[in-house]
């Protein structure tokens, strides 16, 4: 009976994985089209380091980067765990995978903050 | 006396090959889309670094926009781009599943219908920051 009302903790995951993955779907396209393909082949104009650093110096940039990147990594981690337990069919590991894809987003998350927060 | 043998029976335990998801296209579909989160951790630790160029100054900047241009980088990015792609397109195809889908009396909502506002602020969202992205605004 305890161990039926025992609540579990996997919701707040789920709210982690689910903004991640709305915010993933939304923003990282346009990210990795823009910066990760199409300027690196020159065919769209790339800004220089001062006009980024302009932009990074915007609040609102920061808050918009540490929600993006806060929440990517926490939706990563968490379908991570599953595929590599999926893919490579070891869910007896699933206790010290699920450690690593979340201290891996725990790292993400702080590496973050420490970046936007200590903009100069 | 019984006159059948005792014996202990063998616990059921289907064998799956670690090939599983080749067997249908929706196990594929599925394994797809898990395996964007590899290439969202890995575009979220570009971003991370590409922050960190832009805060040690243009030289910092100029190497990482040379790390970027390497074609074995790009090709990588673009394969990046289309995984996390699928993802966008079949979390967004989720909606028509979650959502209450009578609205009306009058019967159920198409998918895509019912999917297309998701698509309408994705293709916002991308103008949005691709035009901060190119410089202009």
């Amino acid at each position: 009976m305890a161990a039926h009302a025992r609540r579990s903790n996997r919701p707040l995951g789920w709210v982690m994985f689910g903004t991640g993955g709305f915010l993933v779907a939304f923003f990282f396209p346009i990210h990795i089209l823009l910066t990760g393909v199409l300027q690196p082949l020159g065919w769209v104009p790339t800004p220089d380091q001062h006009h980024m650093l302009t932009l990074l110096e915007n609040p609102i940039t920061r808050i918009y980067l540490a929600i993006l990147l806060i929440f990517a990594f926490w939706h990563a981690g968490y379908r991570l765990r599953d595929t590599i337990c999926d893919a490579l069919g070891v869910r007896a590991l699933d206790f010290p995978i699920m450690l690593v894809c979340f201290i891996g987003a725990a790292a993400g998350t702080v590496a973050t903050l420490w970046m936007l927060l200590t903009v100069p | 006396m019984p006159q059948y043998k005792v014996y202990q029976p063998a616990t059921y335990r289907p064998r799956m090959s670690p090939y599983w998801f080749f067997d249908r296209w929706p196990y594929l579909k599925f394994m797809i889309r898990e395996t964007s989160s590899v290439f969202a951790a890995y575009w979220a630790v570009v971003m991370l670094a590409q922050i960190r160029s832009i805060r040690h100054g243009a030289w910092a900047y100029a190497r990482f926009e040379h790390w970027l241009s390497n074609p074995l980088i790009i090709i990588l990015n673009a394969v990046a781009l289309l995984f996390v792609a699928f993802h966008a397109v079949t979390w967004f195809m989720l909606v028509p599943r979650v959502f209450v889908r009578q609205m009306t009396g009058s019967g159920a909502i198409p998918d895509e219908l019912a999917a297309a506002p998701n698509f309408g602020a994705w293709i916002v969202a991308s103008i949005v920051v691709g035009l901060f992205l190119v410089g202009a605004i």
